[in-house]
C-alpha cells in the first residue's frame, strides 16, 4: 500500500468511566484510575455484581438542544457525543456536508437496551414495536447530516476492531472519503448486570469496586461491566496531508478469526487467536519484535486471561517476556461492545504521550500468565506500533494494529 | 419487478462483484419451528443435535437450516469452508426471550434471568452459532441489526470479501414477517407470522456460473449512478424481502435486478438461464420447515457471471 493510500486516525471522540475527551481520558488513564464504582443507577441489592464502570451524564454535543438531547436514549446521546466530538477533533464537522462520509458504528445490543429501558418505564415496546423503527445507525447518520453509507456491526466485546477494518476497507474500496468507526455501549442495565452475572463471569469484589478489576492478578475473580464508546475519524493519507490534519496514528493491519468451539468459553486452542494476531501483523508490515506494546484483551476472569497468555506467548516465542503487556480494563472495566474501540484510544494515546498504560491491582502476578507486565504504574516509553487484541462472545478474536505516523 | 441488461464497461473500483456460490431459503411458522430444532444435519460437519438448539434464537435456527440448505443445494461441505467468513444480519433478535425475561425480572429479581440469555440472543449470536456448527474458523460476525439490516450485511459481507483474506463469505439473514406482537411470557398473539432465514455462499468473482455485484456509488458520482439506473431498472430500495423474493419466489427474472441502496448506489444480481438446463453450482434452494419445498427459482438456472 503507497504512502498516500494508508488509513489514518484524525480524530477522536469518547465517553467513558475515564473521562469524556481525550485529554481527561488520557490523564486518568496514565494516572492509574480506576473507573469503577458501586452502581447507584438502580438497586443491584440483589444482583451478585454490584459494581460497575460508569459515567453521567453523557455531555450534549455544541449545537444540540440540550433538553431535547437529555430526551434521547443513552445509547443514541453516547453514540451522538461520541460521532460528533470526532468530526470536531477532525476538523471535519463544519464542512462535513463536503464530503461522502461513512459510518461503521459496532453496537450490539441496541434493542435490548432499548426495550429494557421501555419496559423499566411500563411501555411495550419488546412486545409490539413500532413499524417504523429506525435503527441507531440511520439515526446517527440522519441527525449527524452525513452523506456515505453506513453499517452497524457486532462481534460482541471485538465489535470496535471489527469497525475499524471495515471503514479502513470502505475507505480503500473508495466508497467514502471520510469514515466514521468506533463502537459504543451503555450495557449497564439491570438485565444485563443480572444476566452477566448468573453467568459467573463477573467480579464479586463489591466491597472495594476500584479493586475489582485485577488482570493478570492471581487473584481476579471476574470481569467488571462498564459503559461508554469511542468513535474515530478515518481517511486517506493524501487527505490528512491536504487539510494538514492532526494525526493519531495509522491502522495498519487487522486481524480476525474464530474459534468455532463454545458461544462464551474461550477455545482451549490458541491457534486461532494466534492466526488473528499474525495476519494483523502481516497486514501491519511488522515483525513480532516490532511491536512496543500490546493493549491486551485481558478482561480479569481466571480462564481468559491465562488463554490470552498463551497465545501471546505463542505469537512473540522469547520475546514475550520483553514486549510489554497491559489490560486497560483493569482501570476502564470491561466496555462489552465498545471495549475494543476504548482499548485502540489507549493504544493512542499510548503513542501521543510516550507512556505505557498500566495494569492496576496487579500485585500477585499469576504464574499462568508470564508476560511484561506494566503493573500499576505507567511507564514512559517510546511507542511507535502498538498491537490491541479483542475477542468476544460467538468466539471472535481480533487485532488490531496501531503504528505512529 | 423490472429487468435490465447487464451493465456496460467494467465495474470501477467502487464496485465489489462477489459470485453467488449457492443460497438457500428456509421458513418456519411458530407452528413448524419446533421441527427445526430436533436436529440439523450439514452436509461434512457434526451432526448437531436438538440439545445444540436448546438456548438459541428462533432466527438463529432459521439462519442454520438456510445455510444447510444452500450447502446442499451447492455441493458443499463444512470441511471446505473452513476459512470462510461468516456475516449475519438478523432482526429485532431475541425478542421472544426478552419479553419475559423482564417479565421473570420484575417477578423473581436478577436471579431470575438465564445466563444464556445475552450470548444467544444479541446480533453477534447468528454468525456465533454458524461459525461454532460448521467449524468455520474465518472472521464472524453480526450486521445490522433491525429493519433494513439486509444493506448493512451486504455491504459487510462484501467489503470482507473483497480484502482478499478469506476465499467465501456467508451471508446469512433472517427476520420475522410480519413481525409479531407477543404477550408478556413471549408467545405469539399474531397470527400468520412467518420466520425466513436466506443464506448466500458469496466467493470471490472468477468468472463462475453465478453472480451478485455490489456497487456502491462513489462520492460525487450519485448523478451518473441515477442515470445508470433510471436506464435499467430502478427498482425500489434492498430489502430482505425482495432478496427472499427473487431467489426463492416464483418469477426468475431473465438477466438483471438492481436495487437501490437508502444512500446512493445499488446493488445489482445478475442471472441467466442455465446454458444446459443442469442442476447448478450457484443455484437456490428453497423450503417451508414442514418439508414441503416451494418452488426454488434458483435450482435449474445459472446466475450469469
Amino acid at each position: 500500500m503507497s504512502r498516500e493510500t494508508e488509513v489514518w486516525i484524525t480524530g477522536v471522540g469518547a465517553a467513558t468511566p475515564l473521562g469524556a475527551d481525550y485529554d481527561t481520558f488520557a490523564d486518568n488513564l496514565l494516572a492509574g484510575r480506576s473507573g469503577v464504582s458501586r452502581v447507584t443507577r438502580f438497586d443491584v441489592a440483589e444482583h451478585p455484581c454490584q459494581i460497575a464502570g460508569l459515567f453521567d451524564p453523557i455531555p450534549c454535543p455544541p449545537g444540540h438542544d440540550p433538553d431535547a438531547f437529555a430526551r434521547l436514549h443513552p445509547l443514541e446521546r453516547l453514540t451522538l457525543w461520541c460521532c460528533t466530538s470526532a468530526l470536531r477533533d477532525a476538523g471535519w464537522w463544519e464542512r462535513r456536508e463536503s464530503a461522502r462520509v461513512g459510518l461503521v458504528l459496532g453496537v450490539g445490543a441496541e434493542w435490548l437496551e432499548l426495550w429494557e429501558d421501555d419496559s423499566r418505564r411500563g411501555g411495550t415496546l419488546v412486545l409490539e414495536p413500532r413499524p417504523d423503527e429506525e435503527p441507531l445507525v440511520s439515526v446517527a447518520r440522519r441527525k449527524l447530516n452525513i452523506s456515505g453509507p453506513a453499517a452497524s456491526v457486532s462481534a460482541a466485546c471485538a465489535s470496535g476492531n471489527y469497525a475499524l477494518a471495515q471503514a479502513r476497507r470502505w475507505l480503500e474500496l473508495g466508497w467514502v472519503d471520510v469514515c466514521l468507526a468506533g463502537a459504543c455501549d451503555v450495557a449497564v442495565t439491570p438485565m444485563s448486570l443480572a444476566g452477566f452475572g448468573n453467568l459467573r463471569a463477573l467480579s464479586r469484589r463489591n466491597s472495594e469496586p476500584t479493586a475489582a478489576s485485577r488482570p493478570f492478578d492471581k487473584g481476579r475473580d471476574g470481569f467488571v461491566m462498564s459503559e461508554g464508546g469511542a468513535m474515530f475519524v478515518l481517511e486517506s493519507a493524501a487527505s490528512a496531508r491536504r487539510r494538514s490534519a492532526r494525526v493519531y496514528g495509522r491502522v495498519a493491519g487487522c486481524g480476525a478469526s474464530s474459534d468455532a468451539h463454545n458461544m462464551v468459553i474461550p477455545s482451549p486452542d490458541p491457534a486461532p487467536a494466534r492466526e488473528a494476531m499474525r495476519q494483523a501483523l502481516a497486514d501491519a508490515g511488522v515483525a513480532p519484535e516490532d511491536v512496543d506494546y500490546v493493549n491486551a484483551h485481558a478482561t480479569s476472569t481466571p480462564v481468559g486471561d491465562a488463554a490470552e497468555a498463551n497465545v501471546l506467548q505463542g505469537v512473540f516465542g522469547e520475546a514475550v517476556r520483553s514486549v510489554p503487556v497491559s489490560s486497560t480494563k483493569s482501570m476502564t472495566g470491561h466496555l462489552l461492545t465498545a471495549a475494543a474501540a476504548v482499548e485502540a484510544l489507549a493504544c493512542l494515546v499510548a503513542m501521543e504521550r510516550g507512556a505505557l498504560p498500566p495494569t492496576i491491582n496487579l500485585h500477585d502476578p499469576d504464574p499462568e500468565c508470564p508476560l511484561c507486565h506494566v503493573p500499576n504504574e505507567a511507564r514512559p516509553q517510546a511507542v511507535r506500533v502498538a498491537v490491541s487484541n479483542s475477542f468476544g462472545f460467538g468466539g471472535s478474536n481480533t487485532c488490531l494494529v496501531l503504528e505512529a505516523v | 419487478m423490472k429487468s435490465i441488461q447487464p451493465s456496460a464497461g467494467p465495474p470501477s473500483r467502487t464496485a465489489v462483484t462477489c459470485d453467488l456460490a449457492g443460497s438457500g431459503v428456509v421458513q418456519a411458522t411458530p407452528e413448524t419451528l419446533p421441527d427445526l430444532r430436533k436436529g440439523l444435519d450439514p452436509p461434512g460437519a457434526e451432526p448437531l443435535p436438538a440439545a445444540f438448539f436448546k438456548h438459541v434464537d428462533d432466527q438463529t435456527v432459521l439462519g442454520l437450516a438456510a445455510v444447510a440448505r444452500a450447502m446442499r443445494g451447492a455441493g458443499l461441505a463444512a470441511p471446505a469452508l473452513r476459512d470462510w467468513g461468516v456475516v449475519a444480519a438478523s432482526c429485532l433478535m431475541g425478542r421472544s426471550a426478552f419479553a419475559p425475561a423482564f417479565h421473570r425480572f420484575r417477578a423473581e429479581g436478577a436471579w431470575g434471568i438465564s445466563p444464556h440469555l445475552i450470548p444467544h440472543r444479541s446480533l453477534h449470536s447468528l454468525s456465533g452459532t454458524v461459525s461454532q456448527a460448521l467449524k468455520i474458523r474465518g472472521p464472524n460476525f453480526g450486521a445490522g441489526g433491525g429493519p433494513g439490516g439486509a444493506v448493512d450485511g451486504l455491504l459487510a459481507a462484501s467489503a470482507l470479501l473483497d480484502g482478499g483474506r478469506v476465499p467465501g463469505v456467508w451471508l446469512v439473514l433472517t427476520r420475522w414477517h410480519p413481525e409479531p406482537t407477543l404477550d408478556p411470557q413471549g408467545q405469539f398473539l399474531s397470527p400468520g407470522c412467518v420466520c425466513t432465514g436466506l443464506a448466500l455462499a458469496l466467493t470471490a468473482s472468477a468468472g463462475g456460473s453465478a453472480r451478485l455485484c455490489v456497487r456502491v456509488v462513489p462520492a460525487g458520482d450519485e448523478a451518473h449512478a441515477a442515470s445508470r439506473a433510471e436506464g435499467g431498472a430502478a427498482r425500489g430500495l434492498l430489502s430482505f424481502e425482495s432478496l427472499v423474493q427473487v431467489l426463492a419466489g416464483p418469477d426468475a427474472p431473465p438477466t438483471a435486478i438492481v436495487w437501490r441502496l437508502p444512500f446512493g448506489g445499488r446493488i445489482e444480481l445478475e442471472r441467466k438461464a442455465a446454458p444446459n438446463g443442469a442442476g447448478p453450482r450457484g443455484g437456490g434452494s428453497a423450503a417451508r420447515a414442514n418439508g414441503a419445498a416451494t418452488n426454488p427459482v434458483g435450482a435449474g438456472a445459472e446466475i450469469q457471471a
